[in-house]
């Protein structure tokens, strides 16, 4: 469903579809979207990245990532 | 002597609880949560808003206060389940507000989903506070089920309706075995001191404090209105008559 040729692969971020470059990190990903990385959450395929794995773990087409935080709540 | 709350075995002075959402600014959270004295704030998890980069609100949650994530945007269990995990998972803590609702013009919780998660939850060693609606055998459930306390809503969150379920939280103070920690829809500390002097254990106050258009000052009077409500039931309440039964003595008067 989702291609890697090229330089570019797709993925899911937050329910939407988002074109990336390939070998794109989580931390890659954190850094396109200008995000604080220190209190962001990260799941990757429903997977919790750590803090400390955002460098070391690459996306390679067709996962579903979401980009969380901790907001105000009742 | 102290009057201690209890929830999952920890003990904090406080008896108001505090939510995070809907100030004008979230940099207002310190001064609210000192001023109010609460010990414990709710927050919630969301996806980030990729188009813009705010502060993150953990930056202006005073370090000593007891974080409560709550499961809100959840409409069953399995998503309340998989929502307190992530927030586990990501260093929130153990504890849990489970709120799960369907009914987006209410916001009534469903209890019977509310029963399900806390049940899977309670077991994988979470502190289960669930939000109901104030049902005696919804509770019994629950507690059954493992929660910490339970927390029944005097009226639609956000409403400031005040305490429009006032029976059935005192049948539910009268007979349940956990805290109770009225939830959603106080809106004046008259609301929180009518329950506090009923028996309830404590309060969850959001939306009375953030919509005032003195937050802090509200936030004060929410704090008095809790040790007020809580000391008038720890004293006992004199008895009620219709006749009236004079204050000062019947006889001596200075007649003729």
């Amino acid at each position: 469903m989702f291609s890697s040729k090229g330089e570019t692969m797709k993925i899911i971020v937050n329910g939407s579809e988002k074109e990336l470059s390939n070998h794109c990190s989580i931390s890659d990903l954190t850094e396109d979207y200008s995000l604080d990385k220190e209190n962001l959450i990260v799941l990757k395929n429903d997977v919790l990245i750590k803090y400390e794995q955002y460098s070391s773990v690459f996306l390679t087409g067709g996962e579903k990532v979401e980009l969380l935080s901790i907001v105000g709540g009742g | 002597m102290d009057d201690l709350l209890t929830i999952g075995g920890e003990e904090f002075k406080s008896r108001l609880l505090t939510g995070s959402g809907k100030y004008s600014s979230d940099s207002l959270i310190p001064e609210i949560s000192a001023l109010s004295n609460s010990q414990i704030i709710t927050v919630a998890l969301r996806r980030v808003d990729l188009e813009s980069n705010n502060k993150s609100l953990m930056d202006f949650i005073p370090s000593n206060m007891k974080l409560l994530p709550n499961t809100s945007g959840a409409r069953t269990a399995d998503e309340a389940v998989k929502i307190a995990r992530i927030a586990k998972m990501s260093g929130c803590g153990n504890w849990i507000k489970v709120e799960v609702i369907s009914d987006n013009k209410y916001l009534l919780p469903n209890g019977y989903e509310t029963i399900k998660a806390t049940e899977i939850l309670a077991s994988e060693g979470f502190v289960v506070l669930p939000y109901i609606n104030g049902d005696l055998y919804i509770a019994r459930s629950l507690a059954d089920a493992g929660a910490a306390a339970i927390m029944p809503l005097a009226s639609p969150i956000g409403s400031n309706r005040g305490i429009r379920c006032q029976e059935m939280i005192q049948i539910l103070i009268d007979q349940s075995s956990l805290p109770i920690i009225v939830d959603a829809g106080i809106g004046k500390p008259s609301d929180a001191a009518l329950v506090m002097e009923m028996g309830a254990d404590a309060c969850l106050i959001n939306t009375a404090i953030a919509s005032s258009p003195n937050p802090l000052l509200m936030a004060e009077a929410f704090k008095l209105a809790i040790i007020s409500g809580r000391k008038a039931y720890l004293a006992g309440l004199g008895i009620s008559t219709t006749n009236a039964v004079a204050s000062s003595p019947l006889t001596g008067y200075l007649n003729g």
